[in-house]
This record gives C-alpha cells, structure tokens and sequence, in this order.
C-alpha cells in the first residue's frame, strides 16, 4: 500500500503508540524524519526511545498508529522486509554473531548476495562468488575505516565491547542503509574513535543516508543532528535544533534540569 | 567362520556408517549450522526407512513373502526401480518435515520448539505402534528386498558409500555459501540476522525441510540392507546418537559429524560387543553402550564444545577463481589475501 507523504519526508510516523500491559511506552507519538537528515532522539530514562526505535526498525509491534517509510506503509511489516527496503536498526546491546569473524559477520549483511537462497547457493556459484569478491573488498575498507581490519579474522565474540559497537556499525552500514536507526551508537567507545564514529555518521548523511539517533550525550546530539526530538513520558514534548531545545523552559524542567 | 561371513560383517559397518553419516550431516546443518533443536529428529530417519522400505518390498507373491506367511498383511504391492525408492522416501521426510515445521511455526528455534519436538517423537511414535494398518504396528514391517538381490551385496554397499558422498557434497556446498553463513548468523542472534534482512522463519523452515529430508534418505538407505524396520528400530535414545555424533565430532563440521557418526554410531556399538558378557547381568554389557555415549557426550560438551574437529572459518580465497588461486600457488604468494 502507498501512502502518499512530504516528498522530503523518508519516515512518518502518526500517532504510534505500544502499551505494555498498562504501561504507555509509546503515547501517541507522531514524528516526521526528513531525507538526508539525522534526527536526534533524546529524553530521560522511560521516555521511550528505545521502544519506538524498536517499533519503526519492527521488532515492536504498535499498539496503534501508522508508520510510513519511503511511501509505503510498513507498520505490519516484518523486520527483514523493512530491512530489505533499506531499514535498519542496531541495538542497544551488542548484536555480533559471537562465532562468526568479524569479516563474516561483515559479509552476513550483504542484502543482494545470489547466494542468499538455498538453490541460490548451490546453482549460482560463479554468480554469488563474483558477488562477494566485489563485496569483501568493500567490507574490508569499511573494517580499515572502523580500525577494525587487524581483527578481521578473529571471532567477534572475543571483541571489547567498545569494538563490538563499532563491529555493528559496520555491518549496519554494510547493507546500504537508508534509514539507519542507530541505538546510543557512541556508548562504550573511546573518545577517538567516538570522533571518528561522528565523522563516517556525517559522511553517510552527506552521501544520501538518513540516521535516527538515541543517545545520551548531548555533545554527541550537538554535533551531530540536525534536529532533535525530546520526548518525555512516552510522548513528544518538543522538536528543533539543539540550540532551540536548550533554551526551552519546558524541556529544561522535563529533562535537562 | 567363512570369509563370506566376514566380509558380511564389514558390509554392514560400512552401510550402517553410510547411514548415520547422512543423518548426522543433517543433523549437523539443522543443528550444528542453524541451532534449531529438533528431538524428534530420528522420526524423520524412520519416516524414511518405512516409506523406503514398503516402496521396494513388492509383489506379496514373493518367496519372502511366502515364508512370512500372515505376518505379511503390509507392503504397496510396489516395487520402484533402485534410486526411486530413497528419494521418495527423501521426499516423505520433507514433507513430514513441512508440516511439523507449519505446527512449531515461529518456536522452531526457542525452548517450546525443543520441547515440542518432543512431544511430536512420542504422539508420532505412540501412533505407529498402535496403529496397525499403516506400518503394521509394532510388528513393524520386514521382507525388504536388498537392492540388485542378495548376490550383489557389494554393489549397495557402493551405492550406499555414493548416498554419503553426495550428501557430503551438498553439506560442504551449503555450508560453505552464504546461505550457510545466514544459518550460523541465525543461530548466532536470530534478532540481529533479522534485522539485517535475513527471513529467519524462511530459512529455519527451509533447513529443517531439507535435513529431515536428508534423515529420511538417510534411513532409505539402511532399511533396504537390514531388510526390516519397526517401532524398536527408532526409539527415543537414537535421536540421542545423533545429537552425540554431532557434538563429538564437532558442530557445524561436516567431516566432524560423519566422523562421530562412524564413532558412536558405529565403532563405540561394536565395541561393546566385545567386552565379556556378565552372566548375573545380562543386559549390562549392551547398556553400557549408552553409558559410554552419554558420558562422551557430556564429556565433551564440558572439556572441548567445539568437538574433534571444529567449525572452520571461511576461507576467503575461495572466493577467487580456481586459476587465480593455481597462479598464487605458483608466485608464492599464498595466504596474502586471506
């Protein structure tokens, strides 16, 4: 189903809400994520960040409401379609396949592969395997651009939590995102290479992608959005640049204290 | 003892490794590679040597038949030339497969599924031993003609021998594409291959229709030589043997499972046989059988989960075509671009 939208909106969601039993996780949410923007999700523990991160990437299902991605109406979509047309979330906690290397665990987001079905995988081999000579070698600059092409062998269970992020990162990146939902991406990673995070973020936006952020520190937010979303108590309390959001009485007294 | 007899016995062992090969190289894909917990996994090895069986066992006009007399109420009346019969059977282990996968759905993976699965093995059993029209109850059925008749002994043993290595052959080939890396992904973090685009469902179920296939080949092909099969030939504890094989010879290594098939499900069993026989305890000896796997099992799953040969890692230059790969042999180069 088509849905028609803002032409520069990638993502709209209306009036999406999740109970848990009688917890309003998500309340009526309605947000607008323009094409080529990233869009800051910030607010206090609870506020329901996550669950409507959750809720768009599709391992939630909402209580009620409609999101829209890219003109069509994904709110019943599974995970894996949504992430075929180029939705995809990474998580709050690690997400590595622990006995995969971290080379594999790159290439295990190749969306295209022919060999991505069983028959595909027996009959097309020249196909699949031309495929992935052209894929390793994008894997591999990536893992170069994320320091993590010395471990490209080892397994990605024996990583540090802080290379494991980056080792998400990668992937998510690795499948050619559109829309890249990120969870506190910068958690757990050293301020240099938090820097460096920041920059590949900002040079996918400029390359065409768009990202949603969850994160808790604001100078991560500051630097890197282009609008934020406060939310409080499961709903939108308010939206605007940084600087708009620091100065707003309400989301000082909700949030910023 | 005759040569005959002799070389008779060594027939067997090899056809009865042929078998548990193919069925722990199932095993191995749907649990090694893809982490799915099937417990009723020698239901879909039995499905295959009774479909296996009454495909070939014939005309009731036979001189086994005969001599079997009353005993005789089964069989198709059905006698399909030889590689018809195990693939029809492969195709009864599929489809079972199909629907027992429809019935678990989305717990094909989680905790209720294993259990399930095990629930399935004891209504599934339950039913054909009680149920005398379909596979003559616990009676079970015999007779079963060996292939290109009793005179060309060797010839199965060489089609079996060609069963296993074509099964090898799909196993390695699986395992080693990117399908197969999508199955260990799932089994890794179901949520994660998901969320990459992996249809979890899509895959569990089309790995689980094809290894209970390749369990039902797996039991065509030892049914036709042991020329019977009943409710004693598949109880629970052999789902067990499988499960063992593949963890002693390492989970999602296919070399690994043939060779814990041919440890535990042969060696270990013949080796029994040796030991003396305890005159106050009659049943010891063969018991001890199941001690031994038992404790083999745990044994590795404590000291070396990884089993005697281990998963391997892609091996990326694999990816090169074979001409490539010959010309850095020759420079030298080798390993560079791992």
């Amino acid at each position: 189903m088509t849905v028609a939208g803002p032409d520069d909106a990638i993502l709209t969601c209306v009036n999406v809400s999740r109970f848990f039993g009688g917890v309003r996780a998500v309340d009526q949410c309605s947000l607008t994520v323009q094409r080529g923007s990233i869009t800051g999700l910030i607010g206090p523990n609870g506020a329901g960040k996550s669950t409507l991160l959750a809720t768009i990437g599709g391992a939630i299902s909402p209580s009620s409401g409609t999101i829209v991605f890219d003109g069509r109406d994904v709110t019943h979509a599974p995970v894996h379609v949504r992430a075929g047309q180029g939705l995809i979330r990474t998580f709050q906690l690690g997400s590595e396949f622990p006995r995969l290397t971290v080379l594999e665990n790159m290439m295990v987001a190749c969306q295209e592969d022919p060999g991505s079905t069983l028959l595909g995988s027996l009959l097309r081999r020249r196909r699949w395997k031309a495929y992935e000579r052209e894929r390793l070698a994008e894997a591999r600059g990536l893992l170069v651009e994320f320091q993590l092409d010395k471990l490209q062998n080892e397994y990605a269970g024996n990583l540090s939590g802080g290379q494991k992020r980056l080792l998400e990162l990668a992937r998510a990146v690795m499948t050619k995102p559109r829309l890249l939902l990120l969870d506190e991406p910068t958690v757990g990673i050293n301020p240099l290479l938090r820097k460096r995070v920041l920059d590949i973020l900002l040079g996918m936006r400029s390359s065409g992608v768009t990202c949603v952020v969850v994160e808790h520190a604001l100078d991560v937010v500051e630097q890197l959005c282009d609008s934020v979303v406060v939310m409080v108590a499961g709903t939108v309390l308010r939206r605007g640049t940084m600087q708009e959001i620091q100065r707003d009485e309400h989301v000082i007294a909700a949030y910023l204290g | 003892m005759g040569g005959w007899q002799v070389s008779f016995y060594i027939y067997t062992l090899v056809i009865f490794g042929c078998s548990f090969g193919i069925a722990a190289l199932g095993l191995n894909l749907q649990y090694g590679l893809t982490g799915t917990l099937n417990f009723a996994y020698v239901l879909f090895y039995s499905i295959g040597a009774y479909i296996g069986g009454m495909v070939a066992l014939g005309s009731q006009n036979t001189p086994i038949a005969q001599s079997l007399g009353e005993q005789f109420a089964f069989g198709l009346n059905l006698s399909l030339p030889y590689p018809l019969g195990p693939l029809v059977a492969a195709l009864a282990g599929g489809v079972l497969a199909a629907l027992v996968g429809l019935v678990l759905k989305r717990s094909l993976r989680d905790d209720f599924g294993a259990l399930a699965t095990v629930a399935i093995f004891l209504v599934a059993y339950t039913l054909a031993g009680a149920l005398t029209p379909v596979f003559n109850g616990y009676n079970g059925i015999a007779g079963i003609p060996i292939p290109f008749g009793d005179q060309n002994t060797l010839l199965y043993v060489f089609v079996a021998v060609g069963w296993l290595a074509l099964s090898f052959v799909l196993a390695t080939a699986l395992a080693r594409s990117p399908y197969g890396r999508r199955m260990r992904a799932i089994r890794e973090q179901p949520e994660a291959a998901e969320a990459l685009g992996i249809p979890i469902f899509r895959t569990r179920i089309t790995v689980f229709i094809v290894t209970n296939a390749l369990a039902a080949l797996a039991g065509a092909v030892l049914v036709v030589f042991v020329s019977g099969w009943s409710p004693l030939s598949w109880q629970f504890p052999e789902t067990l043997v499988f499960f063992s094989a593949v963890i002693v010879g390492g989970r999602g290594n296919n070399l690994g499972a043939v060779v814990g098939a041919v440890l535990i499900g042969v060696a270990l069993q013949q080796a029994v046989l040796f030991l003396p026989a305890i005159p106050s305890a009659p049943t010891l000896v063969p018991a001890l059988q199941w001690v031994v796997t038992g404790v083999l099992t745990i044994a590795f799953l404590w000291f070396r989960p990884s089993g005697l040969l281990p998963e391997r890692k892609t091996n990326w230059r694999s990816l090169e075509p074979l001409s490539a790969r010959m010309r850095g042999l020759r420079i030298g180069d080798r390993g560079k671009g791992r």
